[in-house]
């Protein structure tokens, strides 16, 4: 028997004590072998992240106490962070340090009681997050109101994807697409999502305005909470709350919610969802464009009428509605002077033809024979003077009243229009009747006798 | 086209605006207006016509940025 524990019981001729190398070596080859699949329960205290990456605890149930480790090669498959307090559950393996005759358990995994590990690390991370404020209301951005380009951080050949172009098509016609493709789940994904958000930023740094990235939707689709994990990840919500450009979140299904959702500017439920707020914004443009078409040709109608207007009442103005009036009543006057005049005339030439005769008879033929030659002479002078002036005092009346009818006609202004004057105006109607009022390059009216001319003053001669 | 879509939005919000103000002579009115059909005309046009791009953004492992276009596949 060589195993020199049982042979110093059994060979009293041999018997020595064993050294404690010897003890602890022992006592750890049967331990490790019996515990070498441990599942136990407790509670962690004394917890110690070292330096190196190790993690050392104790777990306890209140009465007793057992030491544990969990390496840096396991720990970081461990989403979440212990601390003293908590509840777990671990499995593991004894293990016996020699040296110091200490046994502890190696932890392989670590799971909390109660809520499922990856909630107590979603708790932690939106606890940590949360205190440093990046998930602040006020840090939000809204979305642009119309995004022409939109980036997709995704997996190239997830379902993600192919949901947001599917509705991109049917409802977003304009808007171009950047895919930035990244791994969504797996160890590296959420370092690849950061690093994506973060090529986005970087693509639209000194680009013109019309050719950057103007919203990012980041996201994949449904998948087991483990699958969607990257997105809880501290460092994709740093480089969401990081990025210059908007970006709607877009993870999973409805009812998934992960810090990616907390640090974005918007969160969609659902990557379809996120393609149907681009695309909405595409269709509410076209409204908004719809209406302001309404609006101009509503507010230009207003224009011309009230334009229509203004002509309506410059045609009533006294100039234009007197004139012809005052016309019509001078030409009233006229007549009936005329007419009169005739009168007066007629009247008065017969007198004194009566008169003529009634000398003509007094006078007696012999003593006036002489002066009847003279007479007669004068008489028919007379009579060619009167008949002269009975003919022409009302062809003199009406010479006059044509003249001064020609010379009122003459003043009217669509008379002065109608021999090839014109009215040059300010836009705002005022007439110009000195050069020194305009200035080069004032717009001007001229009016004509049929139309306007607009006009800019190319220059003004004083 | 040098000026951004929403830059095309705001000059013809501004345009509307002016209309609605009203006070302005006719012939500013009408110049107005015919620029402000002419933009969303403008606009719109980008919108309806407007043919998508699909395009791959990949960082080389030289940190140069690498652009692709893909086929907008049915």
């Amino acid at each position: 028997m060589d195993n020199p524990l049982l042979a110093a019981l059994f060979e009293e001729d041999e018997r020595r004590p064993v050294t404690v190398s010897e003890l602890n070596s022992e006592v750890k080859a049967v331990l490790e072998r019996s515990f070498a699949q441990v599942w136990v329960e407790g509670e962690i205290t004394n917890f110690h992240a070292a330096a190196s990456g190790h993690w050392y605890f104790s777990l306890t149930d209140g009465s007793a106490l057992i030491k544990a480790a969990c390496f840096k090669g396991q720990n970081f498959r461990i989403r979440f962070r212990p601390s003293d307090g908590l509840h777990v559950r671990v499995r593991g393996r004894l293990a016996v340090y020699e040296p110091r005759g200490e046994m502890q358990i190696v932890v392989e995994s670590l799971e909390p009681v109660g809520e499922g590990a990856l909630a107590v690390a979603f708790e932690q991370i939106k606890t940590k997050l949360a205190r440093e404020g990046l998930f602040d209301e006020s840090l939000k951005r809204p979305l642009p109101q119309f995004p022409r380009k939109v980036g997709i951080v995704t997996s190239r050949t997830g379902a993600a994807l192919q949901d947001i172009l599917t509705v991109l098509k049917r409802r977003a016609r304009s808007v171009n697409v950047v895919v930035i493709p990244t791994l969504v789940q797996g160890e590296f994904a959420a370092e690849q999502i950061a690093a994506g958000i973060a090529t986005a930023n970087e693509f639209n740094t000194g680009r013109p305005e019309n050719e950057k990235i103007h919203v990012l939707i980041v996201g994949r689709g449904g998948g087991s909470a483990e699958d969607l994990w990257a997105f809880n990840e501290e460092v994709v919500a740093r480089a969401v709350r990081a990025s210059k450009i908007p970006v709607i979140s877009a993870v999973g299904h409805e009812v998934d919610f992960t810090i990616a959702d907390l640090a974005a500017d918007l969160r969609a439920p659902t990557p379809s969802a996120a393609a149907e707020i681009v695309a909405r914004a595409e269709n509410e443009v076209l409204q908004l464009l719809e209406h302001r078409s309404v609006q101009l040709r509503r507010s230009i109608g207003n224009a011309l009428l009230s334009a229509r207007a203004d002509v309506q009442s410059l045609a009533m103005a006294p100039i234009f509605v007197e004139f012809p009036a005052r016309l019509r009543e001078l030409r009233y006057r006229a007549d009936e002077l005329m007419m009169r005049s005739e009168d007066v005339l007629g009247k008065t030439l017969r007198q004194r033809l009566e008169s003529l005769r009634g000398v003509t008879v007094r006078l007696s033929p012999v003593a006036l024979g002489a002066k009847l030659g003279e007479n007669k002479r004068r008489l028919g002078l007379l009579e060619q003077r009167a008949s002269t002036a009975v003919v022409d005092a009302p062809r003199r009346g009406t010479q006059r009243l044509e003249k001064a009818m020609a010379q009122l006609d003459a003043l009217s202004p669509l008379r002065v229009l109608h021999r090839g004057y014109s009215i040059t105006q300010r836009p705002d109607g005022q007439i110009i009747r000195d050069a020194a009022d305009v200035q080069a390059g004032d717009p001007i009216r001229v009016k004509l006798e049929k139309g306007n001319i607009e006009a800019t003053v190319t220059a003004a001669t004083k | 086209m040098a000026k951004t879509f929403e830059e095309s939005l705001d000059q013809l919000e501004a345009i509307v605006r002016k209309l609605e103000d009203g006070d302005l002579p006719l012939e500013e009115s009408l110049e107005l207006f015919e620029k402000g059909v002419k933009l969303s005309r403008d606009c719109k046009e980008r919108l309806v016509r407007a043919e998508r791009r699909i395009e791959v953004l990949m960082k080389e492992s030289n940190g140069e940025l690498k652009l692709e276009e893909i086929a907008d596949e049915d």
